[in-house]
This record gives structure tokens, sequence and C-alpha cells, in this order.
């Protein structure tokens, strides 16, 4: 039996203090307890972190929530490089759906 | 059972082997060395035969120890010495957990570590070993250890493994033959002979060192000097440590620490002399 798929999730983060961090050079280096893997984070993904951190939500809201933040248009290519940006921080752990 | 205990820097070794050759070899390599403190060693290094009958049939020996690899390749017997100090490395590598390990070189002036590191080939041993002989005290040949709690370099000068064209290298620059050990040639690395530290590096190997630079040397084409990003020296540090995943939390503070307070370089040099001219030029503006 698979899991079923779930349509729009929503993205959860560890807090904010939940993992040792050291900004060198404009990049994140974050020490993730939970695997002992070390990740390089180049924006957007510590701001998709953050707040994803501070409040769970799906894809396009964290689209919302990321370009007012930034000061960017929300376009379909905001929404396009946030759900991709997702993936790869689920596929490393750092993010996950309820 | 042959053996051996002997203390480099903080390591407290016993090195064993069913063979009385390259426990000969490997004694007269770490004369003037110490023995570990209370007699208590640490890290436990074995050669044994491969199977029983080889110790008398084409003798081959196997890496063995306090940890081992399954696919440890046996080595030829005329290159125990090789093995035995393989054994050392990999219990070091894998076994001691007290310091972050660098896959690097480091001489030390005036309190201060430079910290010369690079893939296999790049020459840094050789360049280490060259400034051991000109007015820098020789830290470490293979590992560079960081003690976590302080940010210092510990010293840990074992024997250094020359290799190929250095051989000859280091014998216009070492006045007394004796601190060479045999010969070894044709081993997996090419040929080897390994060169005891001068009297003042094992003398001093308890004097830890600030880190103050780290230096990518590239043998071969001589290119211009670039500096290396905080960022990018972290991430080439991680890939030449054999123990900072095992280390967690307590690696990443510590690699952290360096890079934010100690800048790395890089360059290419075609010759030992330029090579020493620029380390010198570096050292300066440091």
């Amino acid at each position: 039996m698979t899991a079923p798929v779930l349509k729009n999730p929503v993205f959860h983060a560890e807090a904010q203090d939940a993992n040792p961090v050291a900004e060198i050079d404009g990049i994140m280096l974050l020490f993730h307890r939970r695997s002992g893997e070390t990740h390089f984070l180049a924006s957007p993904l510590p701001e998709m972190l953050a707040l994803l951190a501070e409040h769970p939500c799906n894809a396009d809201a964290l689209a919302e929530r990321l370009a007012r933040q930034l000061d960017v248009p929300c376009d379909d290519e905001a929404r396009i490089v946030v759900a991709a940006r997702l993936e790869e921080l689920r596929g490393a752990g750092l993010v996950w759906t309820a | 059972m042959n053996e051996l205990r002997v203390r480099v820097g903080p390591m407290g070794f016993r090195v064993g082997s069913a063979w009385d050759a390259p426990m000969a070899a490997l004694r007269y390599l770490y004369a003037g060395y110490p023995e570990p403190d209370d007699g208590i060693a640490t890290l436990t290094a074995r050669i044994e035969p491969t199977r029983p009958w080889r110790r008398w049939i084409r003798p081959q020996v196997a890496i063995e120890g306090d940890h081992t690899l399954p696919d440890a390749v046996p080595m030829a017997l005329r290159h125990g010495l090789l093995a035995a100090e393989m054994a050392m490395n990999l219990q070091v590598a894998i076994g001691q957990r007290r310091f972050l390990l660098l896959h690097a070189a480091a001489v030390e002036k005036d309190g201060r570590a430079l910290i010369l590191t690079g893939e296999s080939g790049s020459g840094k041993s050789t360049l280490a070993a060259l400034l051991g002989e000109h007015g820098w005290r020789l830290m470490a040949d293979e590992f560079v250890l960081i003690d976590p709690d302080t940010g210092l370099v510990h010293a840990f000068p074992r024997a250094i493994s020359l290799k190929n064209a250095s051989i000859a290298e280091m014998a216009k620059h070492v006045a007394d033959p004796a601190r060479f050990g045999p010969l070894l040639t044709a081993t997996p690395k090419g040929d080897i002979r390994h060169l005891r530290p001068n009297a003042d590096a094992i003398a001093r190997m308890d004097e830890p060192a600030i880190p103050a630079l780290v230096l990518f040397p590239l043998f071969g084409v001589a290119t211009d000097p670039t500096g290396i990003g905080r960022a990018e020296l972290f991430a080439r540090l991680t890939q030449g440590s054999p123990n900072y995943i095992a280390l967690g939390e307590r690696g990443f503070a510590t690699l952290v620490r360096l890079v934010q307070t100690v800048p790395g370089a890089m360059f290419g040099y075609g010759d030992t002399a330029a090579a020493l001219d620029l380390v010198g030029r570096f050292w300066a503006e440091t």
C-alpha cells in the first residue's frame, strides 16, 4: 500500500535554534543534528527555512510570503523556484510534509 | 610478538608484527621518540601474515589493529614498513575522537601554524619536509590535529613519507643520512622512503600552535596565487578530513572556528625553490 499523495501539502521545518548554523561569505552552513549532515544553503533557502519554522504552510503560500519578504513579485517563476527548492530541502530532510 | 611502543604527539601507539624485519625498520625510524605516557598505548596496529603459512611462503602482510578495513589489500613483506605506517594511519583515522583530523601537513614558526593541504601528489609533504629543514618546525606530515576545545593545532610529527622524485630532492637538504629509512621500490604508490623529522620537531612535539594560514599547493604548472573563500575552504577541509563526520557537531564547530579565523589560498608551482619563496611571501602578509 502506498502513502496517499497530498495535494498542496503543508511544509514544516525545525525551529531556528534546533541546529547549529554559521553564516560564512553569505552562505549558511547548517549542521543537521538529526542526520549528522552539513548543508551549504544559499539564499533563498535560509529564508524559506526561517519562514516555515515560524509558520508551516504550502508551497504557494510560502512563495507569497518569501516574495513579500524579499520585495519581489510573486509570479509563476517565483512559485516554480520555491516548489523546486522545497523538494530539494525535503530530499535533504530539512523540511517535511505532515 | 615483536612490538614497538611509541608516542607521537598526543597519541600512544603499540605496533606489532609476526615479523622482525619491518619492526626493526620501524624501530630505526622512530629512534628518539618517547614511549607512551604511563606505558599506555591508545592505538594498536598490527601487520600479520594473510594466512598462517604466508609467514614463510611468498610472505604477504595484512593490516590489522583495533580497526580494520574489509578490503585492505595485502602487501608484499618487503613493503612491511609501509604496511606498518599505513596501519598506524588507519588506527588514527578511524580510532581517535579527541581531535579533528585534517589530511594535511603543518609547520610552525613563532607559535603559529601553516597548514598545507591538497590532493595526493600536490607536493604538500615535500614542501612541509623542506620547510622543516629551513627554519620552520615540522608539526605534521599526514594528519593535522585540531583541538575542538581550543582550536589549536597539535603536533603529530610522524616519519615523513617521501615519494618518487621528492626522495632525491630531500636528500639534498638533509645533512644526516641516518634520518632516512630504507628505500621501498615499486610499492602501490611508487618508490617510497621515510624521513625521520629532525630533533627539534621531535623534542617539541608537545607544543601546540595557533593556526594562521591554510595553503593548497599544487605541483605542476606555476599559477598566480588566489584566495579561497571561507565557505569553499570549509568544504575542501571537510572533504580531506577522515573524521569530520564521526565528530558530528564538535567537528562542525571546530571547522567553523578555523575558517572564520584563518585565511586560505592556493597556488601552483613548478619547482620547490619557487614554492618556498611563495610560502615565505604568504607568511609575511599573514
